[in-house]
Parts: structure tokens; C-alpha cells; sequence
């Protein structure tokens, strides 16, 4: 037991794995730098570098090799048992330890936002409010009560939400239920696609998707940017307990589409659409005033801010707050940033929305520790390698004059 | 026969003489397109200084002139061609040319056509021309519709599928276009518009055709009195005039500055929005057009050197004022200094130079003592290179209010300078001269190499200060990390260099007898390589930092934050190698020659790229210059390697 604890030690704490996972890193991240071009950002980090395994192209082959997450894990390995076990403690080595710190806390500050953080934006016009947020990627299928609101008309009432990782995987026939004691009816998801176009059903193409009341799904090929993506989805709505085919109602979801699909069930109203995941935030934001100033007599952009009300949930206060670039909003785990505007092709004199990225993550201050921590032990390390190297240099010229 | 000969030389030479006497008198009679003196050295200043919005900021017109200069002629001084007599143009006499003198301008051999091919492209194929040659206005005027033509073909490709001979057709228009429009900058003086012709205004201008200055002072009452009221072809013909100088005439320069605080109208208004404006009634418009009237006197003067240098005099004066009033005059005569003392061409010279002593000194090894001549001449022409170096890149600082770097040509500057004070720190403490040799070759290379980019800063940006995005707006970060960064990439191609060095020993069996040379040598590939892993990690870290303020993530897996992770992960392999035991000097030194591929990747490879949220850094034309050192490099890596392997089979045989 003894030689087995001191060989994992051994190996795991060795230089060699350290410089063979070091090349791993350098030639992952040289690949999916390179794949960034063809992929996209998004699917390049999702294939190289937050997966546990890829198959590399080269040619027609395809090498397997281990992903970020694998190494990622046997590097923090690694580092914790050759660079804070077995390293021998002394002088010489207290910065190399420090700095063995610092990057352990930017490892974990990884890990942690890996598992928990949620990313994502917030779009408004002046005047204009936000409770929640919404991701870059992520899908979900919503069913909401319509109700008459105060005003006239009909306004959202109570929610529910199905999640992407619940249809995410379903193929071929295969469904995703939504069911609740509050629903009047079931909803059985099937044949999510990524990215589609609906269009009424011609001879000119065919489907491989149900053809529903003349439309049908055409996939297209995912957008390596994947919020330019229009995911679709096909919906049942059934009785509950019962298939569709004893009275249910059948539609195609599409994010392309401006208007939900609408149902009514047991005398009430309920809108069902695919749409972007939402978060809600702690508290609200309302757009007061956004200011875009470009360079004189140029199309470049020389500052954009946004001046926003902060509305407490709970006690409804507001607070102002001015949002401008590197200069976020901290509050509550949440931190917005002012990201950009719109629309694109605004002419002067166009109503512009600012665009906020809005991030939950727990671990977001922690690189900037690890920085500091590195840095000082760097400095401890080679300062002390230094100031040897310049006693030796002297000592050298003394022995040279003296001769 | 003689006789014929001598009336002829007397003919010639009273066309001489009669041309000198009118020159010096400065006759003012009828105007003529060719200039018939040299501007003197108080109208060129004058010029020069006359402050100007462009490219989102304020400079001196000599700044505009040295950039577009560069831009269609590739030098900041050019000879006239065959005009006679021959004259040795500086940017602010060029653009004085263009503007006052423009069909003298356009004779001149403007446009570099750097290969034949473009010019075949375009119908153009002068037989005396070179490979690559200059070509005047003149010349290229035949094939003007052929040249848009096939720049209009170019332009409908994407900018990425366009060949090498579509992208100069490309900047070839451009150019074209551009000289025009400076050519046409004073068309409106001398150019009556023709308003006679119609009956509502015609006793507006005193039945006379005015000139733009005056045609716009009464705009409004002509705008009032022609609406709904004319058509036909007297209309359309005055309507087309005033459209074309409108539209066309340096359509981003702002000449006038407003007469109120810069808070409050940041925007210099250009010929075009003036135009414009003053058909609307705009008061700020109108105040303008005494200032449009004093620019039409100096166009009237052109042909009396003393005449224009006061006119030009007024009307600089008036700009000055105005901008000095708003605040905005104060760094112009130092950017005019800047670009007059020249600080990194000058720094070339002295970095060449001391490479040369050094590499002297290296050749007559008696001569080359630590103490000889040729070692203190060569101490003294790097450290002049590098304050040369340093006091531009100060100057930069202050004329753009930024820390050194916020563009990529300003990269190459810093890390010049960084590289280079710290082979000297090496040269110091080691006195082995080469930490010099290396200082000054990376130093006349770096400046080699910013000369090289400013050309294409030139043909792209039109200015190597440009306006900075919103993201990049932040002097904090600014200083903070692309600094580090910087310092990093600099201390890395530094290391690279001495590894060059240790492998030429190796090649070259320098240092066998010395191996103390090869260690020492290794020593400060190793102490550079610690340097470069500081600030590269602590860099990368705070470019993370930043990205989370402004992006609102860490690390995006961006190529660019990817290229600046790689060089982390190059250096840590590096050291853990050595420290591991499997690399001794001689891998060492191969893994540092390969750091500088990685390097040269994260500073300009990865903007080829195209990818990603930093954007403001993409650049295009250095690929070829790229992939030559990527190739270059890895032939060296491979000889180093085989030379290496025959090494160790011979010492193996001897030892059996």
C-alpha cells in the first residue's frame, strides 16, 4: 500500500508530468485557437477546452486527445502534489510556493465558475425595465398563463420553464415531458433543432421533421457565433395522461418567431414559446438615459454608458447607478457590465438600446488575488535568483581585475 | 548654323531670365498652373502648423501631409519627377502643390505601383517603367475609368478572398481617389457657380456669377427664392456644381473649427456639412464663410510669394486662434517637432552604427578588448538609439495624453526599447559585449520594423495615432496591462535572440575553448526567459482582469488572451524542463529560439486570425513577413538539431 501511495506520489508529482501536461495545455490551446476561426469562439471552448476528450482533425483522421477539463484536472494534480508535497521546503523555494498558490487559486477560481456561473445580457431602451437576464446560449421552452391585466389587454401570470438540458438530447422520436399539478394540460417536446428556419412546406424541398399545418422545420447548419442561432422545437400539447392524438394540439416553436404559440385549456390562456434562458437578477434595472459619443468627425465609438435606476425586489428602493465600459455594476453576486448598443446599423438620430452582459459568478474576484499572490512570489523567486546571479557577476570581475 | 544655335541659346535664355525677373517680382498676372517659386521656409512652417480635424483628432496639417505622403509614395520626401527645375519635396511642399497647384501636383510621380502586374491589371503598361515604379496623376488619367473598374470588380469580393494584385488595385484607387480630392481642396476659388442663369436669383449676386464664398453668404435667401421655383438645365448644371463640391472634397477633414468651447461642439465642420448647412441657414455655417473668403485670397495670391505667405499667414492665424481659444492648439507645435527631429530613423542609425562597432570589435579581437574603442563607441550609439527611442516614445505619450502603448505600431516601439535597455542591464553586468551586439541589432531591427508598419498604418489608418475604441479608453489598464504584457513579450524575443547567439556558438564552434562563454551565455537566456515569465503571467492575469470589467468574463478563450496563455505555457514548460533535468543548454537554447515563434504568434499572428473581442487589433499584410520568420526559424531549429545529433554520433564513435 505504502509503494503504491509513494509511486501515485511519485508520478503525480513528477516534473515529467508537469512538462507533458504543460505541452497538452500549450497544443490544446494552440488547436482550438486555430479551430476559433472555422468554429466559432463558442463551440471551439465547448470542444477543446470545456470537454474532457476531443477528436482533432488532422486530414482525415481523428486524433483523440484529452480535453481541457482532463487536463486541467491532472495539472491541479499535479500542482498540489509536486508543487506543495513533495517540493522541498526552504528558503529557495518559499516564492516558487507562493506562486504555486496563486495558481491554485486561479485553477479553482475556474473550477468554480465552470460549475456555478451563469453569463448572460440584458437589452434595453431608455425607459425600459428588466427583472431578468438572458443567455448568449442557452435555450428554454416557457409556459405562461396569460391574464387580463390592470390596463386592458393580457399580461404574463404565473410561469413555468423547461430547462434546455432537459431537451437538449432527445432524437428521433423520443420526448421531453412538462407536466405540472398547476397545468391543465401536458407538454411533450420532441426534435429540437440547434439552429432552423420555418417555412411554409413546398415541393421544391422536403422535411425530416412532422409538417404542421403547412410549415415544417428546415435545419440549418449552426451559426459558430451562438446567439445568432434560431433554435426549433416541436410541442404537444395533450390532454393529461392522453396522446396527441386524442385531442391534443400540435405546433412548431421557433425563436424566430414574434409571437408564442397561444392555447387555451380549461377557460384560461397560455402562451408557449422557445426563447433564450432567462435569470432572474435580485434586483431590477431600469434604463434611464444611454449616451454614445463617437470621435469627432469618425464612426469610432469613443464612450457608451448607461445611467440606470437599481430597484431593490424587496423594498423597492431605487438607487442610481452610472454603467460605463470597465466600469461594471457590483451587487449581490450579480455584476453588469456596459458590453455595447444598438442596433447596428443605427443612422443618426436612430433610438439606441444599451446592451449590459450580466454575470453571476462567485469566484469573480478571485483571478485578480491569484495575480497579486503570483506576482510576489515570482518576485521572491527570481529576485532571489537575481541578486545571486549579480553577486556571482561581481565576484567574477573582482577575480578578473585581480588578475 | 552658329548662327541658329546662338538665337536659340538667346531664346532660351531670355525665357530663363524672363522667368526668374517674374518669379521675383511676383507678378501677378493671370493665374497659372505651374508654381514659379520656392516656398520659403516661413510659408512651409505656417502651413505645416495649420491645426486640423482628423481621424478624430487635431493635428497639424504637416502631420496629414507626412501620412498621405507615405501613403501614395511610400517616402516622406519626393523628388519631382522631370519637372524642371527638379525640386526635393517635403510633405507640407507637396501638399501645397495639391492644394494650390494642382495641375503642377498631378505631374508630379505621385503613386508607387509596387508590381507590374497592377499596372497591367489596370491597362497600364509604359514600357519605360521598372518592376516596381512611380507613376503620376497624369500618367494614370487614361486609365482612370479602366482603374475603377477593376477596383469596382476588387471591392465586390470579400476583402479576404482578394488576390495580391486586386488588393493594390484596391489601394491603388484609394490613393487616386484621395490625391483628387486634395486636388480639388481650393477648386472652388477662381470657379464661379453659375447662377446668373436663373431667373429667380438672378439679381441676388448683381446678375454676376459668385464664387462660393459669396454664393454661400446669401444661401439662404437663394435657397428661399429657388425652391419650387427652377428646373431645367441651368438648374441642374448649378445643382450638380454645388453637389460636387459638397460631396467631394476631403469629405473627413474638419478645416473650420466652431467659434464656441470644444465641450460643446467637439466637430470641426468640413466643406461638406458647410455647404450643406448654410443652404439651410445654419448661423455657425454662415459664420464661417469670411474664413472660406480669406482662403479664396490665398488661392488669388498664389502667384506672389509675399501675397500668399500673408494671405496664408491670415488664414492660419485665424484657425490658430480659434483652436487655441477652444484649447485644442497646445500639443500641435510639439507633434510638429516630433515628426521633424524623426527620433526612430535617427535611432536607427545609431543602433546600426553600434552594431557595426560591436561586430568590429568581434572580428579584430585585439582590438576588441572590453575597453577598446570600438566597444565604448559601440556603448555609446546603443544607449544613443535607446534615449533617441525613449524620448520618442515620451513624445508619443504626451502628444496622445496615453501610456506608450495603445496601438499595435506602438507595440513595436516599446518592446524595442524594453528589449534593449535590458540587453544592455545584461551587458553591464556580464561585459561579454554580447548583450550589446544584441541591443543593438534588436534595436535597429525593432526600428526597421516600426518604419515598415508605419507604411501600412499609412495605407490603412492614414496616421499611427489613431482614435482608441471605447474598450480601450482607460489609461489605467492601458498602463497597467498592456505594459506588462508588453515587457513580457519583450524580455521573451530577447531571450529568443540570446538563444540565436548560444546556437551560433554552437554552430560555429565559438566558445568550445571558453565553455564558460556558452554558460554564461545560457545563464542570461535563463535569467531573460525569468523576467519574460513574470510579466507575461502577471500580464495575461490582468488582461483577464480587465476583460472581467469590460467584458464581463475572465478569460473567454479569446485568440488573443490564448496567444498570451501559450507564452506562459511555453516559459513554465521551459523552466520545469530544465529544472526536471531533460534540457541542458543546448535545449535550452532551442526552446527558446522555438518561445520567439510563440511569441511572434500571440503579437501578430494571432491578429490574423480574425477572431474574437479584440478586434480593435486585427491587422492584415503581415502574414507574408510572418510565416518567412516562422519558416526561417524552424530551418535554424532543424540544422541546430542535426548539427546536434552529428555531434553527439561523432562523440559516441570517438568514445567507442
Amino acid at each position: 500500500m505504502k509503494t503504491l501511495v509513494q509511486s501515485f506520489m511519485r508520478f503525480f508529482g513528477s516534473y515529467a508530468l508537469a512538462c507533458a501536461l504543460l505541452i497538452g495545455l500549450f497544443l490544446l490551446t494552440l488547436f482550438g485557437t486555430l479551430a476559433s476561426t472555422k468554429e466559432g469562439l463558442y463551440a471551439a471552448q465547448k470542444m477543446y477546452f470545456e470537454s474532457w476528450y476531443l477528436l482533432q482533425p488532422l486530414g482525415k483522421l481523428r486524433i483523440p486527445l484529452p480535453g481541457g477539463i482532463a487536463l486541467m484536472t491532472m495539472l491541479s494534480l499535479n500542482l498540489l502534489v509536486g508543487g506543495f508535497v513533495r517540493i522541498r521546503k526552504s528558503k529557495r523555494t518559499a516564492g516558487i510556493l507562493v506562486v504555486h498558490t496563486g495558481i491554485a487559486i486561479l485553477l479553482l477560481a475556474g473550477l468554480v465558475k465552470h460549475l456555478t456561473a451563469v453569463e448572460g445580457y440584458v437589452r434595453l431602451y431608455e425607459g425600459e425595465q428588466a427583472t431578468d437576464f438572458v443567455s448568449h446560449n442557452q435555450w428554454e421552452v416557457a409556459v405562461r398563463e396569460l391574464v387580463p391585466a390592470p390596463a386592458g389587454g393580457l399580461t404574463s401570470g404565473t410561469e413555468w420553464v423547461v430547462d434546455e438540458q432537459a431537451f437538449r438530447g432527445i432524437h428521433g422520436d423520443e420526448t421531453a415531458y412538462v407536466s405540472s399539478a398547476d397545468l391543465p394540460f401536458e407538454l411533450r417536446l420532441r426534435h429540437f433543432v440547434r439552429n432552423a428556419r420555418v417555412l411554409p412546406k413546398g415541393p421544391m424541398w422536403s422535411s425530416d421533421y412532422p409538417v404542421i399545418d403547412g410549415f415544417a422545420v428546415m435545419p440549418v447548419k449552426p451559426e459558430p457565433d451562438e446567439e445568432f442561432n434560431a433554435a426549433a422545437i416541436f410541442a404537444d400539447v395533450v390532454p393529461k395522461g392522453a396522446t396527441h392524438e386524442v385531442g391534443g394540439e400540435q405546433a412548431i416553436l421557433w425563436a424566430g418567431e414574434n409571437a408564442p404559440f397561444v392555447v387555451s385549456r380549461a377557460g384560461k390562456q397560455f402562451a408557449i414559446e422557445i426563447r433564450r434562458m432567462r435569470t432572474p437578477m435580485p434586483f431590477a434595472m431600469r434604463l434611464e438615459k444611454f449616451t454614445k459619443e463617437d470621435h469627432p468627425r469618425t464612426d469610432i465609438a469613443s464612450v457608451y454608458s448607461s445611467h440606470v435606476i437599481k430597484i431593490d425586489k424587496t423594498t423597492a428602493s431605487e438607487t442610481p447607478v452610472h454603467i460605463a465600459m470597465n466600469e461594471p455594476l457590483r451587487d449581490k453576486g450579480i455584476v453588469a457590465f456596459q458590453s455595447s448598443w444598438g442596433p447596428s446599423n443605427a443612422r443618426p438620430g436612430t433610438r439606441l438600446f444599451s446592451v449590459f452582459s450580466v454575470v453571476r459568478n462567485p469566484s469573480d474576484r478571485w483571478p485578480e488575488y491569484s495575480c497579486w499572490v503570483i506576482a510576489a512570489g515570482m518576485l521572491i523567486a527570481f529576485g532571489q535568483r537575481l541578486l545571486a546571479f549579480l553577486k556571482k557577476q561581481s565576484q567574477n570581475r573582482q577575480v578578473e581585475s585581480a588578475q | 548654323m552658329k548662327r541658329c544655335m546662338m538665337s536659340l541659346l538667346a531664346l532660351v535664355a531670355m525665357v530663363w531670365l524672363g522667368g526668374i525677373v517674374q518669379a521675383q517680382t511676383g507678378s501677378s498676372g493671370p493665374e497659372k498652373p505651374e508654381r514659379t517659386f520656392a516656398y520659403s521656409k516661413e510659408i512651409l512652417d505656417t502651413f505645416g502648423a495649420i491645426p486640423v480635424q482628423d481621424g478624430g483628432r487635431i493635428k497639424p496639417l504637416s502631420t496629414l501631409a507626412g501620412f498621405k505622403m507615405l501613403r501614395f509614395y511610400g517616402k516622406r520626401s519626393m523628388k519631382s519627377g522631370g519637372l524642371a527645375p527638379e525640386e526635393t519635396l517635403n510633405p507640407e511642399a507637396w501638399l501645397l502643390d495639391c492644394f494650390f497647384f494642382p495641375e503642377q501636383a498631378k505631374r508630379y510621380p505621385n503613386f508607387v505601383i509596387q508590381y507590374k502586374a497592377v499596372a497591367v491589371a489596370i491597362g497600364l503598361d509604359l514600357e519605360t517603367k521598372k518592376k516596381r515604379d512611380r507613376y503620376s496623376y497624369e500618367e494614370l488619367a487614361p486609365v482612370r475609368a479602366r482603374l475603377d473598374q477593376v477596383a469596382g470588380a476588387a471591392f465586390r469580393k470579400d476583402s479576404k478572398e482578394r488576390d495580391l494584385v486586386e488588393r493594390q488595385v484596391v489601394n491603388l484607387w484609394r490613393n487616386v481617389s484621395d490625391f483628387e480630392d486634395l486636388c480639388r481642396f481650393t477648386a472652388f476659388a477662381g470657379n464661379p457657380l453659375p447662377t446668373s442663369a436663373l431667373d429667380s436669383v438672378s439679381d441676388l449676386y448683381g446678375g454676376r456669377d459668385p464664387e462660393l464664398p459669396e454664393f454661400l453668404a446669401l444661401a439662404p435667401d437663394f435657397r428661399q427664392r429657388v425652391i419650387g421655383q427652377e428646373s431645367g438645365p441651368a438648374w441642374q448644371a448649378l445643382s450638380d456644381k454645388i453637389d460636387s463640391m459638397a460631396r467631394r472634397n476631403i469629405g473627413g477633414l474638419g478645416i473650420f473649427p466652431p467659434q464656441v468651447d470644444a465641450e460643446q461642439e467637439p466637430e470641426w465642420m468640413a466643406w461638406p456639412e458647410m455647404i450643406t448647412l448654410c443652404l439651410q441657414g445654419d448661423p455657425a455655417a454662415m459664420a464661417e464663410v469670411p474664413l472660406m473668403e480669406t482662403l479664396g485670397r490665398v488661392v488669388a495670391s498664389k502667384n506672389d510669394p509675399a501675397g500668399f505667405e500673408a494671405e496664408l499667414s491670415t488664414f492660419a492665424g485665424e484657425i490658430e486662434a480659434r483652436a487655441k481659444a477652444r484649447g485644442e492648439y497646445a500639443r500641435i507645435p510639439m507633434e510638429r517637432d516630433f515628426y521633424r527631429y524623426d527620433f526612430f530613423y535617427r535611432a536607427l542609425y545609431a543602433f546600426v552604427l553600434g552594431f557595426l562597432l560591436i561586430a568590429f570589435s568581434w572580428l579584430r579581437s585585439g582590438a576588441g578588448g572590453k575597453g577598446s574603442w570600438l566597444v565604448r563607441g559601440a556603448w555609446v550609439f546603443s544607449s544613443l538609439g535607446w534615449v533617441l527611442l525613449t524620448v520618442g516614445i515620451t513624445y508619443r505619450c504626451i502628444l496622445r495624453q496615453r501610456p506608450p502603448i495603445s496601438t499595435l505600431y506602438e507595440t513595436i516601439l516599446f518592446i524595442a526599447s524594453v528589449a534593449v535597455v535590458t540587453a544592455l542591464f545584461l551587458e553591464w553586468t556580464t561585459r561579454r559585449r554580447i548583450g550589446l551586439a544584441v541591443a543593438s541589432f534588436l534595436g535597429a531591427l525593432g526600428m526597421f520594423m516600426a518604419g515598415r508598419y508605419e507604411l501600412r498604418e499609412a495605407a490603412t489608418a492614414g496616421d499611427t495615432m489613431p482614435s482608441l475604441v471605447a474598450v480601450l479608453d482607460t489609461n489605467y489598464w492601458l498602463a497597467i496591462h498592456v505594459t506588462t504584457i508588453n515587457i513580457g513579450y519583450a524580455a521573451g524575443m530577447l531571450a529568443a535572440a540570446l538563444a540565436h547567439v548560444w546556437l551560433g556558438s554552437f554552430f560555429f564552434g565559438k566558445g568550445r575553448k571558453d565553455s564558460g562563454v556558452r554558460a554564461e551565455l545560457s545563464r542570461m537566456v535563463y535569467g531573460v526567459l525569468c523576467f519574460s515569465l513574470l510579466f507575461s503571467v502577471v500580464g495575461t492575469i490582468l488582461g483577464g482582469v480587465w476583460a472581467n470589467d469590460s467584458w464581463g468574463r475572465f478569460w473567454g478563450w479569446d485568440p488573443k488572451e490564448n496567444g498570451a496563455l501559450m507564452i506562459c505555457l511555453w516559459e513554465l514548460l521551459i523552466l520545469h524542463a530544465r529544472m526536471g533535468g531533460y534540457i541542458r543548454q543546448f535545449g535550452l537554447a532551442i526552446m527558446n529560439v522555438l518561445l520567439g515563434l510563440v511569441v511572434a504568434f500571440s503579437w501578430w499572428g494571432v491578429n490574423l486570425l480574425g477572431v474574437g473581442l479584440h478586434s480593435y487589433g486585427f491587422t492584415e499584410g503581415v502574414g507574408f513577413w510572418l510565416t518567412s520568420f516562422y519558416g526561417l526559424e524552424l530551418v535554424i531549429v532543424g540544422l541546430a538539431l542535426f548539427a546536434k545529433y552529428m555531434q553527439d554520433r561523432r562523440q559516441l564513435v570517438e568514445r567507442t
